[in-house]
């Protein structure tokens, strides 16, 4: 299974404190007992943020290579980078688009704070997933078209449930939760409803935006929270499998390839060119992994239908 | 004459470590929790403190329900909660609720944070129509668990680990020889 959002604790470029990094190898260590095994560390960038775009090497400040290396002992365990942008002023979107460029991170997702921008993120911009911002009120409605548009592209909507169980709540006493946490709870449970209706249950990613152990949930608890705001159940299990693979996988395509078909460069195994499209190398190395992947949550799916 | 049905949930209590971590012994866990898959497991699956019983168990429940889905389902779903079964020892427990709103009861877990002061997350492992097929589907999980965990070399763990999980089998079933 796949989690596409566990929490880089820092939202600047500054290094985490060595408590913070043990609280998010903890989130990583407790999702995977949990069976998710694809999980994305994801990097948030508010508007205020300026990104080093002179250097590509900079872009990231999540040390990949060493959660690997640290990671190594949990089998099946994959990690991801992932991006995720704030965008209120569409003209600052031009930063996106640097972004594709380098490859720096698996995955390139947005966050739309204005219709404006919403509309700009799903018409114009070449990325893999959006992310609403869940626990405020939107300033638009959300409608079929616009997420059909993005659905169409290939880009997928992540429902990510945090707002729902992080927070101060904690059953102490009857009046724990207190007024602003019920508020920014019923905002969410709205916005989600809203986000269900839009994208007729389809094309959404599940991911638990973890920023502690506490926040991990199984996945089945969470379908039946979600079946409580009529998420459709025969659809609901993809938000943890198909959809978040194919964000996986359009990321991969994005920085290897040329519009997701052609892949420019190189030659084939044998030498000869096999018109314009070729799939080696990266490309094929990717859609190995897919298969790989496809596979793998095939098993899980097995393994979850046992249970 | 048709048998009034039920749906049997079969649930498990986790401790997961603590975001900020104040005493030694809270820091001592969080260090240790993901060293390796094993120790990740160990420190989940720990005993839960004496105080949490069953009647705990369901008071919260019921708290959870009526802050969430209000007093209709606090009516028609949580006064019909009952906890069949509840071990300390292995943090397990089999609740025994309505038929159609099952959902309902399964989602107040998830929706769980604190019990009885401890920092928990609940996790619903199994629903079924009857008790029986509950108690098979724990004793099935434990001894995958219990396999998951003796891949490391320390012995001496895991036959301590063994006897606990062996007693909660034999609270269910006679018949298992673990």
């Amino acid at each position: 299974m796949y989690d596409l959002n566990v929490v880089w604790p820092s939202q600047e470029y500054t290094a985490p404190t060595p408590a913070q990094l043990e609280n998010l190898y903890n989130t990583i260590s407790m999702l995977h007992s949990f069976g998710y095994n694809y999980l994305a560390i994801n990097f948030i960038v508010p508007e205020s943020v300026k990104l080093p775009q002179s250097k590509a090497q900079a872009l990231n400040p999540i040390p990949m290579a060493d959660l690997r290396h640290r990671f190594r002992g949990f089998p099946k365990l994959r990690l991801f980078s992932r991006i995720t942008l704030v965008l209120s002023d569409p003209a600052k979107c031009q930063s996106v688009l640097k972004i594709n460029n380098t490859g720096a991170f698996d995955i390139v997702a947005v966050q739309p704070m204005t219709e404006k921008s919403l509309q700009l993120t799903t018409a114009n911009l070449d990325i893999d997933l959006i992310s609403l911002p869940m626990a405020t009120r939107w300033p638009f409605f959300l409608k079929h078209k616009t997420v059909g548009q993005a659905l169409s592209k290939g880009i997928k909507f992540e429902l990510c449930y945090s707002g729902l169980i992080g927070g101060p709540a904690g059953y102490q006493s009857a009046s724990a939760l207190g007024v602003t946490g019920k508020i920014s709870r019923k905002q969410f449970l709205s916005n989600s409803l809203q986000l269900i209706r839009a994208s007729r249950s389809q094309g959404l990613v599940l991911s638990s935006g973890a920023a502690e152990p506490m926040n991990v949930r199984n996945h089945v608890d969470i379908l039946a929270i979600f079946s409580q705001l009529d998420l459709r159940t025969s659809n609901c299990k993809e938000g943890f499998m198909k959809n978040p693979e194919a964000v996986l996988i359009k990321g991969r395509l994005r920085i290897t390839s040329n519009k997701q078909t052609v892949m420019l460069g190189g030659h084939s195994a044998d030498g000869e060119t096999r018109g314009s499209i070729m799939l080696e190398g990266e490309a094929s190395n990717a859609l190995k992994s897919y298969k790989r992947k496809r596979e793998d949550g095939e098993e899980n799916a097995k393994k979850q239908n046992l249970q | 004459m048709v048998r009034l049905k039920h749906r049997y949930i079969l649930f498990d209590i986790l401790y997961p470590p603590v975001k900020n971590p104040s005493t030694g012994e809270q820091k001592r866990k969080s260090a240790a929790f993901n060293k390796s898959p094993r120790d990740c497991l160990l420190q989940l699956h720990t005993q839960t403190p004496a105080t949490v019983n069953g009647r705990v168990i369901v008071s919260l429940l019921k708290t959870v329900i009526e802050d969430h889905f209000g007093e209709l389902a606090s009516g028609t779903v949580a006064l019909l909660i009952i906890v069949k079964y509840f071990s300390n020892r292995t943090s397990t427990g089999i609740i025994r609720c309505n038929r159609t709103e099952f959902q309902k009861v399964v989602a107040a877990l998830a929706l769980v944070t604190k019990l009885e002061g401890y920092e928990v997350v609940m996790r619903c492992v199994h629903v079924s129509g009857t008790i029986r097929k509950c108690e098979d589907f724990s004793i099935r999980r434990n001894r995958e668990l219990m396999n998951e965990i003796g891949k490391g070399d320390d012995e001496e763990l895991l036959n301590e680990l063994m006897q606990l999980f062996g007693k909660h089998d034999d609270a269910d079933e006679g018949d298992d020889e673990m």
